[in-house]
């Protein structure tokens, strides 16, 4: 079972990688977290999300946003540039959200089947 | 509908943050022994005078301004109805507000707790400023998680990084496995 001594050693990690990280992040993604969001699925979204970032350190943040107002689209993932141009991805699953991040903000490709037209 | 309980927490911990809420205790209380099933959240948010959580309770009522419904607090008090349980709602203004919800362990109705360590660490996610405690108890077996101790140890380190979050999420969730499995934590 997990200690907070682990803690201590992961701290240590993260604090060489975070050290190691300059200026802006290319990508904001943001995961609706409103009602609608969660009770669509959006928690294991986002924790697909934040699993996938803590494995890949892709270069972007996610955080969580409240409602966007299109809840029947919910899981609703939306990927912001540095220009501000965004990108929203509806009915997102686990899965889907790992496929955004790769496609999306590692290799800068839309995946235009999972997004609003 | 939410599917589980833990859903009903990160839900209406959106509601504590959106109050300016400095500290959030969160209480999960499980007795099959007494056949009860307890959950609630206290902070110390902005409150809502009596009116205000009189109409909270209207799914047609919301603070927000982009849509007119708000369905956080119906939804938990509908679980709740559906248990045959009791619903609870207390609020002063300036002070902060308590919710909760006691429900049969038992009734057939009753939705799963869910996955608590997610729960958790999506919340300290929105909010990393957060003071959140977890008050966890299985029977008389106890576990509590306090943020302020896992900031002390991470130092200059914020709680919000990805790895941070995986780790309290997986503690979390072991601890409580091993209580409702009849083992100690810690």
């Amino acid at each position: 079972m997990k200690t907070l001594q682990d803690l201590q050693k992961l701290r240590d990690e993260a604090k060489k990688r975070v050290s190691m990280r300059e200026g802006d992040v290319r990508y904001r993604v943001l995961v609706g977290m409103a009602t609608c969001g969660i009770a669509a699925g959006a928690r294991p979204v986002l924790n697909a999300l934040v699993e996938a970032c803590a494995k890949e350190h892709y270069d972007c943040t996610v955080t969580q946003t409240g409602c966007i107002g299109m809840c029947t689209y919910e899981p609703i993932v939306e990927v912001l540039d540095q220009d501000g141009k965004k990108t929203t991805y509806i009915h997102v699953d686990a899965k889907k959200a790992v496929e955004i991040l790769e496609s999306h903000v590692k290799n800068g490709i839309l995946l235009e089947a999972y997004s609003l037209q | 509908m939410m599917q589980d309980f833990a859903m009903h927490l990160l839900d209406l911990a959106h509601n504590s943050i959106s109050a300016k809420a400095t500290t959030l205790l969160i209480k999960v209380h499980e007795s099959p022994s007494n056949d009860r099933f307890e959950i609630s959240l206290t902070d110390d948010g902005c409150g809502m005078d009596e009116e205000t959580v009189k109409k909270a309770r209207n799914p047609f009522y919301t603070s927000r301004t982009t849509r007119r419904v708000g369905l956080g607090i119906p939804l938990l008090e509908g679980t709740t109805k559906q248990c045959a349980g009791k619903f609870h709602l207390k609020s002063t203004p300036g002070k902060g507000t308590t919710i909760g919800s006691i429900v049969p362990y038992d009734c057939i109705d009753r939705p799963p707790l869910g996955d608590v360590g997610q729960c958790v660490a999506m919340i300290l996610q929105a909010s990393p400023t957060l003071h959140l405690t977890l008050d966890y108890a299985y029977e008389s077996e106890k576990f509590r998680l306090d943020s302020d101790e896992i900031k002390a140890t991470l130092g200059d380190v914020s709680i919000d990084e990805p790895e941070i979050l995986l780790f309290i999420q997986s503690y979390v969730q072991e601890h409580i496995k091993a209580l409702q499995h009849g083992g100690k934590s810690q």
